[in-house]
């Protein structure tokens, strides 16, 4: 609430005091001499001035804890955002990792095929069929 | 008109600044907004190794892709979890 953040607190718990020093000189002392002309005026003031700075003191208090939430929050949030990264970090390490045994599977298995599998090209003739079944297959469905 | 201008300003109470967490950065770092390449397809002609070669080199870029997907469903859990204590 910008009036709480544009006027210090004391000023509210000043009004709220004051308020209470005017009702008490309005209503206890108002038959002193020098009170006596004033007593209506410090009657009604006093009134006036305890219901508004009870309702400000209540909107200050509700306004410092709403403060106090959204700090909590912004803390919170932050706490959040760090371990969003902590966890991109360790996803990227795990990943590098099965990247790396999948390359290296690949390269074993290109290996064996060179070594093994060449044997059989002559002996064994790909019908085109087969490769049109495969690339098939192997194409992206749009 | 002053009685206004002070319920106005009163009134400024009822908006609170919302706290809203910026959207979790994607894991990019993981490859996981990189697209999933094509498969490799045979020629004509293709001797059996050949054959074996593309089908080695095909499982490994299905299996190179499952991982964006593990990681896509790890980040999403965390993250869920992650979210769902703020506020708590």
């Amino acid at each position: 609430m910008l009036i709480f953040e544009l006027t210090p607190g004391w000023v509210f718990h000043s009004l709220f005091y004051l308020s209470i020093v005017a009702m008490i000189t309005g209503f206890f002392f108002g038959k002193v001499k020098f009170i006596k002309q004033y007593t209506l005026m410090l009657k009604i003031s006093g009134i006036i001035g305890l219901a508004t700075a009870i309702f400000l003191e209540g909107a200050l208090y509700d306004y410092n804890v709403m403060q106090a939430r959204i700090e909590e929050a912004k803390q919170q949030t932050a706490e959040y955002e760090q371990k969003n990264k902590d966890l991109n970090d360790k996803l990227a390490k795990k990943s590098d990792k099965v990247r790396e045994k999948i390359k290296v599977k690949k390269e074993y298995v290109t290996r064996y095929i060179d070594k093994e599998v060449t044997k059989y090209d002559n002996t064994c003739a790909i019908p085109k069929p087969f490769v049109d079944a495969h690339n098939q297959s192997a194409e992206r469905a749009k | 008109m002053r009685l206004l201008i002070l319920l106005a300003f009163l009134l400024t109470g009822c908006t609170t600044p919302p706290v809203i967490p910026q959207f979790p950065e994607a894991p990019t770092k993981a490859g996981a907004m990189e697209n999933c390449p094509d498969l490799k397809k045979l020629q004509d002609g293709a001797k059996l190794s050949d054959v074996s070669k593309t089908v080695n080199i095909n499982y490994s870029t299905y299996y190179e892709c499952a991982v964006k997907s593990d990681v896509w469903i790890e980040w999403y859990q965390t993250n869920k979890i992650n979210y769902d204590k703020i506020g708590k």
